[in-house]
């Protein structure tokens, strides 16, 4: 294992001086190449190496601080940051792209948003009348929008069919008193009941006739 | 005097806001819990990384351990409790795996760790239903919230003199955060020209960034032990992503629809400072101790290249806003251990205030575990945790009156974890 980075160590360098030398001797003549410049920000000493352009650039490589000016050309492509003297005759203009975007608005709600309660809803013709009695009557003592009072629910006159019906939710008024409501239900059972029972007993528009009748035969 | 408060603080905040910047950084103390001197009751060794990592120093074998979570989250609205409103999720889910490798040195102590664990839990639910006093329809909020956020970690121990230990662990975070709250309107009484009406919200903020922390512990006697730890600032690089849709049905077969989005806002934010110090006490097989931890956000921020609403810089708009409405966090933690071989009993309990200067919440956490080391080498924990704190769905009603509704947020979780001395 240490034998072979010993290798690894010796042969990997001995590449890079090789082709080192081979582009001392034949360094290659590309032409200039084009550079996309947006704003005007001049080559610094700081740049060197650093990002001239936007994602990846296949044509990348370390920007050497020297150039053939000074006889220690390096570099195996043309780059432009390795002219930076006006005078040499592969000089070429380069700016760097000024990587700061623009300002742009942020998001214009939160989580915290108050959803719904500034919404506008348009009464039904219909029950604009109702909707009003029961609001009236009952909102007054919600003043300070900690009570859970609640107004006075008539029965809802439906005039128009309603395209999608929703589940109908319990009411608070129910589900503040679900026993009370029971026994209301049970009253409303037992009404008709007793007329029943006074079949036998009272006598009533509907039964008398029969008992007439059967009387008589 | 607290609806006056919310109105004051959290009106002017639509939009991007100093939230964005607390959020990821809301549960992070926490979760270490009595950490700063012992282990919390509820974890492994490798909690030390997210805690005090100079209590790595005593690791003396390779270990590794990971564990799985139960959690139960429930929920309860305190301005109409009902049951009803109670609700309820439950997730099973991987929590975390760290690996401890002590280095063989001539004296004392040398430990390394990795791990990967939660740093931020971000799971809630809240909901609120009820009949609009003054209009007569019905309206429900719901509000859901998931994710995490993971750090994994590298840290090192050193026993530096025979009475001191020092540590460090430096964290790489990622996770996410998915939030989705929507209002419901219905008409049941047909009063009104619409059937439904839906807002709903749904954020997504991805969280890159890194973390560090120190520890130190220094024995006194054989008996007391002091701890000390201090947390860097943490990193976050976010990216985000919105929506708000609004639709609403009508009762003759129209619907209206109107959405925004924000598939890509990118910003960073740097969180707050902490500090914690402990004291400890053993007295074989007992061992007990107590823990203050400190956060402050005086010097937390919000980086990025976006316009306020109003078109000034967002940056400041935030830094003033973190100074106005977030504040210190104090975190007080006991725990309490019983320790001989092969069984361990432990308990411990924290309280911590919220950073929100306005909401008068106080986050509890209490944690029981129990562990069993066999000869072999395995070993395996089971702990039970608990934690209890508040959220609120303040709304306004169509009179424009202010209605404070404080949700009480209830995780409970069951740990069952295993160990394996290499």
């Amino acid at each position: 294992m240490h034998s072979m980075i010993k290798k690894l160590s010796f042969v990997l360098p001995a590449l890079l001086v090789l082709q080192s030398c081979y582009t001392l001797l034949h360094p290659p003549e590309t032409l200039p190449q084009t550079v996309t410049t947006t704003t005007a920000e001049p080559v610094l000493a700081a740049t060197l190496g650093g990002p001239g352009f936007y994602g990846w650039d296949p044509y990348w490589e370390p920007a050497l601080p020297f150039t053939s000016y000074n006889r220690g050309y390096g570099a195996s492509y043309y780059s432009p940051y390795n002219y930076y003297d006006y005078r040499d005759p592969y000089y070429a203009p380069v700016y760097v792209v000024h990587e700061t975007p623009d300002p742009r608005p942020g998001r214009n709600y939160e989580r915290d948003d108050p959803q719904g309660g500034t919404r506008v809803r348009e009464q039904n013709p219909a029950s604009t009348a109702l909707g009003n009695a029961g609001s009236g009557s009952g909102s007054t003592s919600v003043g300070n929008g900690m009570s859970t009072a609640v107004p006075v629910v008539a029965a809802p006159p439906v005039t128009d069919p309603v395209v999608i019906q929703p589940v109908k939710p319990q009411h608070p008024r129910e589900r503040h008193s679900s026993a009370a409501q029971r026994e209301v239900k049970q009253v409303v059972i037992k009404q008709p009941r007793p007329p029943r029972k006074s079949v036998d007993s009272s006598k009533t528009d509907s039964d008398a006739p029969r008992k007439r009748v059967r009387t008589r035969k | 005097m607290i609806i006056l408060t919310l109105l004051c603080t959290v009106l002017p905040g639509f939009g991007q806001n100093y939230l964005d910047v607390v959020r990821p950084f809301q549960g992070m103390s926490g979760r270490v819990g009595a950490g700063t001197v012992a282990l919390p009751a509820a974890g492994t060794a490798g909690n030390a990384l997210l805690g005090n990592p100079a209590l790595l120093s005593y690791s003396e074998q390779a270990s590794l351990a990971m564990d799985l979570n139960f959690d139960q989250f429930s929920s309860r609205s305190l301005f109409d409790s009902n049951i009803q409103d109670q609700l309820k999720d439950q997730q099973l889910k991987f929590n975390s795996i760290s690996y401890i490798q002590p280095v063989r040195v001539y004296r004392g102590a040398w430990v390394w760790a990795l791990s990967a664990q939660p740093v931020a839990e971000f799971g809630a639910l809240s909901q609120f239903s009820d009949y609009d006093p003054d209009e007569n329809f019905y309206y429900q909020y719901r509000e859901q919230q998931s994710g995490a956020l993971y750090a994994y970690s590298l840290a090192s121990s050193l026993l530096a003199t025979l009475q001191t230990s020092l540590g460090f662990s430096v964290s790489f975070l990622t996770g996410e955060n998915n939030f989705f709250k929507t209002y419901t309107e219905t008409d049941p009484q047909d009063l009104f020209t619409f059937s439904r009406y839906r807002d709903s919200l749904q954020f997504t903020p991805k969280y890159t960034g890194f973390s560090s922390r120190l520890g130190l512990i220094r024995n006194i006697s054989e008996t007391v032990h002091l701890g000390a730890t201090l947390s860097l600032p943490a990193y976050l690089s976010v990216q985000e992503s919105s929506s708000s849709t609004r639709t609403e049905w009508f009762d003759r077969d129209t619907v209206a629809q109107t959405s925004a989005s924000y598939p890509n806002l990118q910003y960073a934010i740097w969180g707050p400072w902490s500090a914690g110090i402990g004291i400890g006490f053993t007295a074989a097989p007992l061992e007990a101790s107590i823990n203050y931890s400190y956060q402050t956000y005086t010097s937390s921020s919000f980086s990025s290249d976006l316009l306020a609403i109003d078109g000034g810089n967002l940056d400041d708009l935030i830094k003033l806003q973190i100074r106005d409405h977030l504040q210190n966090v104090h975190e007080f933690a006991a725990s309490l251990g019983w320790k001989l071989d092969p069984l361990q009993l432990s308990m411990a309990a924290s309280i911590r205030n919220d950073p929100l200067n306005y909401r008068l919440n106080n986050i509890i956490r209490l944690d029981v575990g129990l562990g069993y080391q066999f000869s072999s080498g395995l070993g395996f924990t089971v702990a039970l945790r608990n934690e209890q704190g508040q959220s609120d769905l303040d709304h306004n009603l169509t009179s424009g009156v202010a209605r404070t509704v404080a949700v009480q947020q209830n995780l409970t979780r069951f740990q069952l974890g295993m160990s394996y001395i290499l």
